[in-house]
């Protein structure tokens, strides 16, 4: 990435010349060496935890049903080949973290996290997709410069790299705080007034969060942290209040929703992102500084010692399509028609981070068509509890089921049966309501790929 | 930065001040209170009547075995039916020890009638402690059903009965004794623990997930297993294999749980009223067809299932979300051996 030097003088008149030295400009490596470090250590973390708490056959080898992505078929290894795939993920992550062959390591963690996230689309998280990018951005960023094994001397990087992780992390916070922007959030505070209220037993504050309006004002002040938390974390003066304020609230959701897992912890990693690129010899040197140590000298590349270099003109033209796909994929949602907070058509990979509370539950009628006779299955009957709890909300994963029961009835019983599903949802607080057209045959409906699929009923008001 | 500091002062202010109108109007919700109210008035209760109906049973079989006669039989007959419809009013709320002991296996296993018959028919003992021995499905209320109310039960109103007499007292005085463990174990700490009182208390969610996920469990058997247009008679022979008394009394229970001042009272409003009147709107629909199970496949049967399941679908969702209870565990683990 770092090639040519700059182009003469005359030139550097020009924005586009001025921006492309600026963006190819060498900065210290230190923050996206926390970057790489955070990435690293909550991949070991996830591979750990899958291994500990037996989620591994939970997730892939139990469920007699898979909901995997319909387009990418992936075969499922055997329980042990799938423990081996996570030992991979975290033996990446490690390599990651301590920067033995980075960008090799972090390829090798996609490929097998990516692998994982591909068996069943029930098991996606959005930390998990999040981790997933950043891990394809550190396979091709020069992470490896600084406080790394692969190292050989320490190394800047230029500052395009820096800023496109900056505004990856961005995506996600604004992301979130876009999708939250709706009248729910916005004017009943919820689902966040349910949840708070749930844990109304907390000792000393439960009686406070068990307050209605607490939901309203957490709503609130949860949307403004999302939609400027990067921003104060940028502007110099604020900064060290929007650490502190990103550190009390990644700590509250985390201690309130542990459900959230790791999420917290990577989000509270990537802010710092957003920090001078050297942020961490600074505080090292503040910190001699004030229990009267020997000064830290700083680093050739904050002394300025490094000469600006030339971007290759690929990198702005793959750094922006990054960036515009990044921001496309969240608001596909809204090509595709519907209400995305109740058709979940366009909601993965869009940071619908705690956006809604959705609980269903969802009975499969199966029947013959040359007899007339019907099987009720209940989703639990074919899912485990962790898949039919998303399935029961999600159309698609319901449109899924409904294609992978009649496939198999017919591959047993040589009549391919008609399923109509019951699915009855309770969405943000509201009584349940139904989902999906009752009357409706899903295995015989063809799926309308990028559009929205009329089957879906209208939301509750 | 004085103006950020002003905007900071101003934000704290309208906050605390958002939440002092809030306090002093109230509407908060005591999820504590509501686990506590839950326990003392309703899991205690249907464990003590639990205990004492099963001991009633277990006296009047006894007495049936020492003086066999038809009065007898339909004293113990009618203690069975007290028991049975006790053990459904406490099913909802088997929680605490109930759930610990995985006491379902103890008291009303699903009756298995090959073995009950061998059993019978055998010489093995039948004695309490060997029947203490045997598959769940040999004991507990169902099987005690199928001895006091199957084929051949007249029997036990002459002396020709006598084995089935004392297989049938064996198996409820087993039962009595896992009841009165229960009720034991609440009085003696269960109940403070579950209400979240003293030093080992549960918290009110770990409380609150056992009630709704029992009550799930529950509301699945019923409306899967008995229910279901296309479900099959149960085993037994008797009122609970036929009747409708123990549907009955588990939703009763149900209804219970979601008066305002008990695990009502951890729900929204609107979400406590609408759930607790489509129990009730399945009580009804219990109570409009007599005592006799429609028969499979009928129309009544198809309406009596539509109108339970909707009390389960506002249990599994609307319930579910409002306490932000995970669905998680299965109560199936009782031996079946």
């Amino acid at each position: 990435m770092i090639g040519r030097p700059p182009r003469a003088p005359d030139a550097a008149g020009a924005p586009a010349v001025r921006l492309q030295v600026a963006a190819g400009r060498l900065v210290p490596g230190e923050s996206l060496a926390v970057v790489r470090i955070v990435v690293g250590a909550v991949a070991v973390l996830s591979a750990a935890r899958l291994l500990a708490r037996g989620w591994v056959a939970q997730l892939w080898s139990e469920p007699a049903l898979l909901l995997g992505w319909p387009q990418v078929g992936v075969p499922v290894l055997p329980n042990a080949g799938l423990v081996a795939v996570v030992v991979v993920v975290g033996l990446a992550g490690v390599a990651v973290a301590v920067g033995l062959a980075p960008r090799t390591a972090a390829g090798i963690f996609l490929l097998a996290f990516g692998y994982l996230e591909l068996l069943d689309r029930t098991t996606y998280l959005n930390h998990y997709w999040a981790l997933t990018l950043l891990a394809a951005l550190l396979v091709v960023l020069p992470t490896d410069g600084t406080w790394s094994l692969a190292a050989r001397r320490r190394a800047g990087v230029p500052a395009w790299a820096v800023w496109l992780v900056r505004t990856q992390v961005a995506i996600v916070y604004v992301g979130a705080a876009i999708a939250k922007l709706d009248p729910d959030w916005l004017l009943r505070g919820q689902p966040l007034g349910m949840w708070l209220a749930a844990r109304s037993d907390l000792a000393v504050v439960g009686p406070l969060i068990g307050l209605p309006a607490v939901g309203l004002v957490a709503s609130w002040a949860g949307l403004a942290f999302d939609l400027t938390i990067v921003g104060w974390v940028w502007w110099r003066r604020t900064r060290i209040l929007a650490l502190v304020a990103a550190l009390a609230f990644h700590g509250v959701t985390w201690a309130l929703f542990p459900r959230i897992g790791v999420f917290p912890l990577l989000m509270v990693g990537l802010i710092t992102v957003w920090m001078p690129p050297d942020w961490p010899s600074a505080l090292r040197r503040r910190l001699r500084r004030n229990v009267g140590g020997a000064p830290v000298p700083a680093g050739p590349v904050r002394a300025g010692l490094v000469s600006p270099v030339h971007v290759r003109r690929r990198v702005p033209i793959l750094a922006v399509l990054w960036i515009v796909a990044g921001l496309a994929l969240p608001l596909r949602h809204l090509a595709i028609g519907g209400d995305v907070r109740w058709t979940e058509e366009g909601g993965r990979f869009a940071w619908r981070v705690m956006a809604e509370e959705k609980v269903g539950w969802a009975t499969l009628a199966v029947t013959d068509p040359a007899t007339g006779v019907t099987d009720r299955v209940a989703l639990t009957d074919v899912l485990t509890d962790n898949q039919a709890h998303v399935a029961a909300t999600s159309p698609d994963l319901l449109y899924q089921v409904a294609g992978e029961l009649a496939d198999r009835r017919a591959a047993t019983a040589g009549t391919r049966p008609e399923v109509r599903v019951d699915a009855r949802v309770s969405w943000n607080g509201r009584p349940n309501a139904p989902l999906v057209d009752p009357d409706v045959d899903l295995a015989a409906e063809p799926w309308r790929r990028g559009r929205h699929q009329p089957w879906i009923l209208e939301p509750p008001p | 930065m004085s103006g950020v500091a002003m905007t900071g002062r101003v934000g704290v202010a309208a906050f605390a001040v958002a939440l002092l109108v809030t306090a002093c109007g109230g509407g908060g919700v005591d999820r504590a209170a509501a686990v506590g109210a839950t326990v003392d008035e309703v899991v205690v209760p249907a464990h003590a009547r639990l205990a004492d109906t099963t001991a009633t049973l277990a006296e009047e079989v006894t007495s049936l075995c020492a003086q066999p006669s038809e009065e007898q039989l339909g004293a113990a007959r009618d203690a069975w039916r007290e028991a049975a419809a006790a053990r459904a009013a406490e099913r909802p709320v088997a929680v605490g020890p109930a759930m610990d002991r995985s006491s379902k296996a103890e008291l009303d296993w699903q009756a298995d009638p090959e073995r009950v018959d061998e059993l019978l028919a055998g010489d093995r003992p039948v004695t309490p402690d060997a029947v203490a021995t045997t598959a769940s499905g040999a004991r507990g209320l169902s099987a005690t059903e199928l001895l006091l109310f199957g084929d051949g039960a007249d029997a036990l109103a002459t002396a020709e009965g006598e084995r089935r007499c004392r297989y049938a007292a064996s198996a409820s005085t087993l039962v009595a004794a896992e009841a009165s463990r229960l009720r034991d174990e609440l009085a003696e700490g269960a109940a403070d623990t579950l209400a979240g009182r003293g030093g080992v208390a549960m918290t009110a969610d770990g409380a609150i997930d056992e009630l709704v996920n029992t009550q799930v469990n529950t509301l699945d058997d019923l409306v899967d297993g008995r229910l279901a247009p296309d479900a099959g008679a149960e085993p037994g022979g008797g009122p609970a294999a036929a009747g409708l008394a123990t549907a009955r009394a588990q939703l009763a229970t149900m209804a219970a749980l979601y008066e305002p001042q008990r695990l009502g009272g951890a729900l929204p409003e609107p979400t406590r009223d609408s759930v607790r009147a489509t129990i009730e709107e399945a009580v009804a629909a219990l109570d409009g067809d007599g005592d006799g199970l429609p028969t499979s496949e009928s129309p009544e049967r198809a309406e009596l299932y539509a109108a339970v399941d909707r009390a389960r679908v506002a249990v599994r969702t609307d319930a579910v979300s409002a306490l932000d209870v995970v669905l998680t565990f299965s109560d199936n683990d009782g031996d079946s051996g």
